[in-house]
């Protein structure tokens, strides 16, 4: 449905225009939750501002398309884009608190949002406005209605704001950190609404996020960004049980899940590529703990690590060194034997 | 003295904020933020304090760091109530309890280059008498926090969040303090960085032998930094005790729900 091509995107830094997202492509199906990973600066905001059209000033498009339902965004109109945005792709983004308008009460602001693409009655927009607060989970649609914003809370508010988001059942909803602002015990609660709304309505997501815990519970399929650069794509088993790319490796191996102090967890040394930085050879050998010297000098290219068995989805990553499941498991067996072999030589 | 004293005792502190008034004929309203909140905080031990926003876990964290007024008879340091400290001794009170809050970027004076930032808590509570005494000790600090001491003449916008965080570490550490309070230390860290700051904190405080009062919403980073867990909600502390305790067997609901939700 939707299609993303080579896509890479320029930074104005001083009189120069630097790369910072480099040729990232990916795709999204019907009803499909592609969760975007990616640390600060690894340029999944951009991505996702790309794809909406809502690019700052000093970001431009270097290259490559986008593509949904097989009519080139770039190029497209401004009457038609006005037609889709709003309408069939729709944003929710981090903070609710501040993507509501303080002054002006919630219904209100659902029905403007309903009334800028339908020629309708008021009172057939208020009775939508209603019935969707009802679909995000409120409790009392009548009060929160004539509410201002600040009479809710966190959590009710990105309801409200997802309300708006999915109010014309698009087909595409692109939410860019929206659970990172809230609390764990809400978090959960809009996840599984994202995934309520996902199957009722049949709306593909895409989740920006650097919560791996978040996406790795909700998302289809994972692609994974460090520095500007797609490092691994592919199903969420293919990239969690499967894990090729040391960076995903590391990373998964950083979260304090269920370590108990004593146990350390491991970090990744070293810090974050800076993005405008010019940089031959893999972008995370600096930190990688297999890096050769091919690593310091030669980019990697993506390499395909088989179809998934049932969605069809090509697993792929850009490393020279992949990791193996058998390889990890073979070397543990093997240093197990030499350890045997020398406590009987002793 | 038969038993060792805890370096901190809460007891039973009430804390609450007036609201603005709706009306000028109307009566002032309070806000009760913290009720009847008692615990103790021992040598050493790394307490893990968890809450939703609201809760109050910040407050409490700021009333224990003197920050916050609070009244009489319910902090205790070392066993002195802390309305009892003559001037000089809440100036070392000030010393021996530290703050690392939660954005680095915030915390640290843009104007001033990373060796002021360390020099000035030397300064103000006079531990070294010569210059140079303090500058070595703030290279000894840049070492232990893992950064090199050539970062000392840079200004904190040169650094990473991850790095600026170690800055904030060095300065709270150098007036050597017992007591750290981290409030929301690590949250605005990113993942791969955030794990180095945990390893950094829990290495720090095995050397030079420092209580921890861990702040935070995460409950997977204080489950993996404490020996000792305070749960709070709206307010009121409804479950304490050991890390495998409370999160292998939770008694109080809410308790239970937190680590549900967890993902």
């Amino acid at each position: 449905m939707l299609e993303v091509n080579q896509l890479s995107l320029e930074v104005l830094v001083g009189k120069k225009w630097l790369p910072a997202v480099k040729e990232v492509s990916f795709s999204l199906e019907e009803g499909e939750i592609l969760g975007i990973i990616g640390e600060s600066g690894s340029g999944k905001t951009l991505t996702a501002k790309a794809l909406m059209n809502i690019l700052p000033p000093k970001v431009r498009i270097g290259g490559g398309t986008i593509t949904y339902k097989n009519q080139n965004l770039q190029t497209l109109p401004e009457k038609e884009w006005r037609n889709i945005y709003g309408k069939e792709m729709s944003f929710i983004f981090q903070n609710p608190a501040v993507a509501l308008n303080p002054v002006i009460r919630i219904g209100e602001q659902i029905m403007d949002a309903y009334l800028a693409h339908k020629s309708v009655s008021r009172s057939t927009a208020k009775t939508e406005a209603l019935a969707i607060l009802e679909q995000v989970g409120i409790t009392e649609p009548e009060r929160v209605f004539k509410a201002y914003p600040h009479e809710l809370s966190g959590g009710m508010k990105q309801r409200v704001v997802i309300g708006i988001a999915v109010i014309h059942q698009p087909s595409i909803v692109i939410a860019d950190e929206a659970t990172t602002a809230l609390d764990a015990t809400v978090r959960k609660q809009i996840l599984d609404l994202f995934r309520t709304l996902s199957r009722d309505l049949n709306i593909s997501f895409i989740l920006i996020s650097h919560d791996i815990a978040a996406i790795k519970y909700i998302a289809n399929s994972i692609l994974l960004l460090y520095g500007g650069e797609k490092l691994e794509y592919g199903k969420v088993d293919d990239v969690f049980s499967n894990t090729r790319h040391p960076y995903t490796h590391d990373l998964l191996q950083a979260v304090p899940h269920h370590a108990i102090k004593g146990q350390r967890i491991k970090g990744i040394p070293g810090t974050l590529p800076n993005i405008t930085a010019s940089k031959s050879g893999c972008i995370y050998a600096p930190r990688c703990s297999y890096a050769t010297d091919d690593c310091e000098t030669l980019p990697p290219t993506l390499m395909e690590g088989g179809r998934h068995f049932v969605h069809g989805l090509v697993h792929q990553y850009a490393c020279h060194h992949p990791l193996d499941k058998m390889n990890i498991v073979g070397k543990a067996v093997l240093e197990e034997r030499r350890h045997e072999q020398t406590t009987t030589i002793n | 003295m038969s038993k060792q004293q805890p370096l901190i005792k809460v007891q039973q502190l009430n804390k609450s904020f007036t609201l603005p008034k709706q009306f000028f004929f109307e009566r002032r309203k309070l806000l009760h933020v913290l009720k009847n909140i008692n615990l103790t905080i021992e040598k050493g031990e790394t307490l893990g304090l968890v809450g939703e926003s609201g809760s109050g876990k910040s407050t409490l964290g700021e009333c224990i760091g003197g920050l916050q007024s609070s009244p009489p008879e319910t902090i205790f340091y070392d066993g002195k109530p802390l309305e009892t400290l003559n001037r000089d001794e809440f100036k070392k009170y000030r010393r021996n309890v530290q703050f690392v809050f939660q954005d680095p970027y915030d915390t640290l004076n843009p104007r001033l280059t990373i060796e002021e930032i360390l020099l000035e808590p030397m300064n103000s509570q006079k531990i070294f008498s010569t210059k140079k005494e303090r500058i070595d000790r703030a290279k000894e600090l840049m070492n232990d926090v893992g950064l090199s001491p050539s970062f000392l003449k840079s200004y904190p916008r040169h650094l990473s969040g991850g790095q600026c965080q170690r800055v904030a570490i060095a300065r709270a550490l150098s007036v050597q303090p017992s007591l750290l309070i981290c409030d929301e230390a690590v949250s605005a860290l990113d993942l791969s960085v955030q794990a180095t700051i945990l390893n950094l904190l829990m290495d720090l405080q095995e050397k030079y032998n420092i209580s921890n009062l861990f702040i935070s919403h995460d409950l997977q980073v204080v489950q993996y930094i404490s020996d000792r867990v305070i749960v709070m909600c709206q307010g009121e502390l409804v479950e304490t005790g050991y890390v495998t305790d409370i999160f292998q067997h939770p008694k109080h609901d809410y308790t239970r729900s937190l680590i549900d939700s967890a993902l």
